[in-house]
């Protein structure tokens, strides 16, 4: 059940399964400040190229795109509130000439074209960062990120623990959710995942037996000892072949790149003015 | 299962004066027990009523204690105590003396770490203590926390993941596991560190009769073999009882009994006053013996001696029949399935079932655990849809769209959870009575949860014993009447008192026209009420045959992951002569 989760680790041997955590995360530190800090008009072709490396996650298509249904409600006043909010300031922004029509249900709707692809643009973005952070999730056994973090980068353990915790309690709540959710069916209650009523069965009874169940979590981490020895030894060693080290070496070499271009295109240091 | 067991056993006990059972609290305390408790009151606020009232208990190296007493007597709460998680992690005031290895903790600061390298725990809920994600890593953690050397956290990994039968689950993403096999990792994890004092909560009541009679003398096994004191908590001990050397009884905080089992168990009247479960055999010998029997037996082979060495001839009395429920009248099909397959993504749960449930039957539900029991139910009910094949209730098939069933069965269903909580919607117990009767007067509530032993109507639901939520769920459920009963695991971690109530509801229920499909490990259940049993083995029905059939042929019930029921081994024994 748990490898099926929106975004919960799928147990897999794909390529990207393959590749150490270290990699993964220095390449999604790379790709999320370059999203952030390169011409936006970079973002589109970032988006093309996650979609070309996704299979190569193992995940199947559908649950590929089962988060673009909850991203797109996301992604939509993104894309349509820049075309209406820049044809009203087309004036301000020297958009004079850049206003086209779009006939709806009778009514002429005037909007600003550009609007339009700036929306589009940051809606890219938001997919980049998104896809990016959901295919290093889906491949990174959090158990392996734990341990790389406080392994090769000598981070304490107790929080890269934490970071695991925060990484597995994502099904632990989406299975609670799923259990009431058949509850809630038997008993033949009738409700609206995002009404009052539907938080009041579905969503408050799920967080308060998950925060239970930290609690007793926690219980059982005291209690078999989580913390009595200053350093941890893992049962088994990270150890990574030749030539998934100098994968790593070229993707840092990458990263390093692109958020050097980043910075270059100024836009941080606009960020930082405004 | 003990045979194997009696040399250890017997190296156990010749190890020090404190690891006698016939020693006094004060022996253990003078020959340095283990843990040791001295006039120890415990609430969990200043003022409040206490919990546990003036316990004076000791344990030592080698010693097997089975800890017994009422549902909310206070078992859980004193394990937490030897444990150290009370009142270092779960706050409240303790007075008078724990002793940790001879060292009062209360004196010295003791930290949780003292108590966690010498103390394992396993508790009640196993599937709350998962911390990691795959079956190995979780018998890892501990070992990992102590900073092991490498080597031996792998080796004692792999030893536990083959003794406890888990060893082709070792990358098994826990979430995926059944709450039986929860239970086995949660005591793996426990048997892996090699504690000096191992505590079990409830160990084996989420576990498959077959998973009992393996885990069990395993767990007995290796505390004898690394000279650890075992302290555990069961209701139904009765196939294990010759492990243990000692009991102890609390009820209301207080310690009421505590010596050499064979002494304490011979008080049958207290431990129905108590409304403890009573083994058959042991029963069946104090209605034979009377105020003969001055040590209790802990098999029925002990039992059959006893009575016959005094000179009494076996026999069976009234209340050692089978009163089976009236068979059911033929009234159609109530269920009907058809190549019904269910899958979770690539796992495949449930494999071409095809069956179908007549009204009025009692069907059992049993196998081993993780066979897809609880999934077929859950399915059943509507609330998972098949992959493949068709649901048809009271002659209506059940529709899907988008994995969701449409609209409501024909029948009305009735379903209580295996953990109870889930099925709770109300924030009052009366409130959660009234879900499915809103005409449930106040009087009649309070006579309802005064039967269940539950007296603050206005309290909330979650805040119950794990007992007390279990029979609300059920009772609840009853309420309903509805005509189609599904029950998984009712009377788990219920005392004999409130296991018959719930029985006498489901006869009473039967005799009204509901159709009952119950999962249960509880074989005397099954024996007494089931009209029919269908095993399940890897999601596919191995066996489906009536009462007569499952119990009057040479059925290899061991194979099928079950065990013997105590009052067949009872009539068989009397029929053998």
């Amino acid at each position: 059940m748990a490898r099926d989760l929106v975004l919960g680790y799928h147990d897999g041997d794909s390529p990207l399964h393959r590749i150490d955590p270290l990699t993964k995360l220095i390449a999604l530190i790379g790709v999320i400040i370059f999203a952030v800090g390169a011409p936006i008009d970079y973002n589109g072709w970032m988006l093309l190229g996650l979609f070309a490396i996704a299979p190569a996650s193992g995940v199947d298509l559908k649950t590929f795109l089962r988060p673009w249904s909850a991203l797109i409600p996301l992604w939509v006043p993104f894309i349509l509130l820049p075309p209406v909010l820049f044809h009203l300031q087309r004036g301000f922004l020297g958009l004079a000439n850049d206003t086209a029509h779009l006939v709806l249900f009778g009514h002429d709707i005037a909007y600003s074209r550009y609007g339009l692809t700036y929306g589009l643009k940051i809606a890219a973005r938001g997919s980049v960062i998104g896809i990016a952070s959901l295919l290093v999730l889906w491949t990174t056994h959090p158990r392996d990120l734990v341990q790389a973090l406080v392994q090769e980068l000598r981070a304490p353990y107790k929080y890269a623990w934490a970071v695991f915790l925060a990484l597995i309690y994502v099904p632990i709540v989406q299975h609670e959710t799923q259990i009431r959710g058949y509850a809630l069916h038997i008993r033949g209650v009738q409700y609206r995942r995002l009404s009052l009523r539907g938080l009041r069965l579905l969503a408050i009874p799920v967080i308060f037996r998950s925060l239970r169940r930290g609690f007793a979590t926690a219980l059982s981490m005291e209690a078999r000892g989580f913390g009595v020895a200053p350093t941890r030894v893992f049962r088994n060693d990270l150890r990574y072949p030749k030539p998934l080290r100098i994968l790593r070496a070229a993707v840092v070499i990458a990263a390093a790149i692109l958020i050097g271009l980043a910075i270059r295109s100024g836009r941080f240091a606009v960020m930082a003015h405004s | 299962m003990s045979d194997v067991l009696m040399c250890n056993a017997s190296t156990c006990d010749a190890e020090n004066l404190a690891a006698r059972p016939s020693a006094t609290a004060a022996e253990r305390m003078a020959a340095r027990p283990l843990l040791a408790l001295g006039g120890v009151d415990f609430a969990f606020e200043e003022g409040h009523r206490k919990i546990l009232r003036d316990v004076d208990l000791a344990f030592a190296a080698g010693e097997r204690v089975l800890l017994l007493g009422p549902s909310g007597g206070g078992k859980s709460t004193l394990l937490m105590l030897l444990a150290g998680l009370i009142p270092r992690i779960v706050g409240g005031v303790v007075t008078g003396a724990v002793r940790l290895g001879g060292i009062d903790t209360h004196r010295v600061e003791t930290s949780l770490t003292a108590f966690s390298t010498k103390v394992a725990i396993v508790m009640q809920d196993p599937e709350s203590q998962i911390t990691c994600l795959t079956v190995a890593d979780e018998i890892a953690f501990a070992l990992e926390n102590f900073g092991l050397p490498q080597k031996d956290i792998i080796a004692r990994t792999e030893e536990a993941l083959t003794r406890c039968g888990m060893a082709g689950m070792r990358d098994t993403l826990v979430y995926t596991l059944s709450g039986g096999q929860k239970q086995r990792l949660a005591i793996a994890c426990a048997l892996a560190r090699r504690p000096e004092i191992l505590i079990l909560d409830e160990p084996l009541s989420n576990l498959d009769p077959a998973g009992c009679a393996e885990v069990m003398p395993l767990i007995v096994e290796t505390a004898c073999r690394e000279g650890s004191a075992l302290v555990m908590t069961a209701h139904d001990f009765a196939a294990f009882a010759d492990l243990f050397t000692r009991v102890v009884i609390i009820a209301e905080g207080c310690i009421l009994r505590d010596g050499p089992i064979r002494d304490v168990l011979c008080d049958v009247a207290l431990l129905r006053e108590l409304g403890l479960e009573v083994p058959l055999y042991l029963q069946w010998a104090a209605a034979m013996l009377g105020p003969a029997m001055v040590s209790a037996p802990l098999s029925l082979p002990e039992a059959l001696a006893m009575v016959t060495n005094a000179g009494i001839r076996p026999a069976l009395p009234d209340a050692f029949r089978l009163a089976r429920p009236d068979p059911p009248a033929a009234a159609g099909v109530l269920v009907d399935v058809r190549a019904l397959e269910v899958a979770f993504g690539r796992h495949t749960v449930l494999r071409g079932l095809d069956f179908s449930i007549d009204r009025h039957d009692i069907l059992a539900l049993v196998g081993f655990n993780g066979s897809g029991k609880s999934t077929l139910a859950l399915t059943l009910a509507g609330a998972i849809a098949p992959r493949s094949g068709r649901i048809t209730v009271a002659g209506t098939p059940y529709r899907y769209r988008r994995g969701r069933q449409i609209g409501r069965s024909a029948a009305p269903i009735g379903y209580v959870f295996q953990y109870p909580e889930h099925q709770f919607l109300h924030e009052t117990i009366v409130a959660e009575l009234r879900h499915g009767r809103p005409d449930l007067g106040d009087e009649e509530a309070g006579r309802i949860l005064g039967a269940i032993g539950i007296g603050d109507p206005a309290g909330h639901p979650y805040e119950l014993s794990g007992g007390e939520k279990r029979r609300l769920g059920v009772r609840a459920t009853m309420l309903l009447a509805p005509e189609l009963l599904i029950l998984d695991e009712p009377t788990y971690g219920q005392d004999e008192k409130n296991r018959s109530l719930i029985e006498g509801d489901l006869l009473s229920l039967h005799r009204a026209g509901t159709t009952i499909v119950v999962i249960t490990h509880d074989m005397d259940l099954i024996y007494r009420l089931a009209t029919r049993v269908m095993v399940l083995r890897r999601g596919e029905i191995t066996m489906d045959s009536s009462h007569a059939e499952f119990f009057g042929g040479d059925v290899d019930l061991a194979a099928l992951g079950l065990a013997e029921p105590p009052l067949r081994t009872l009539h068989r024994a009397m029929a053998a002569g």
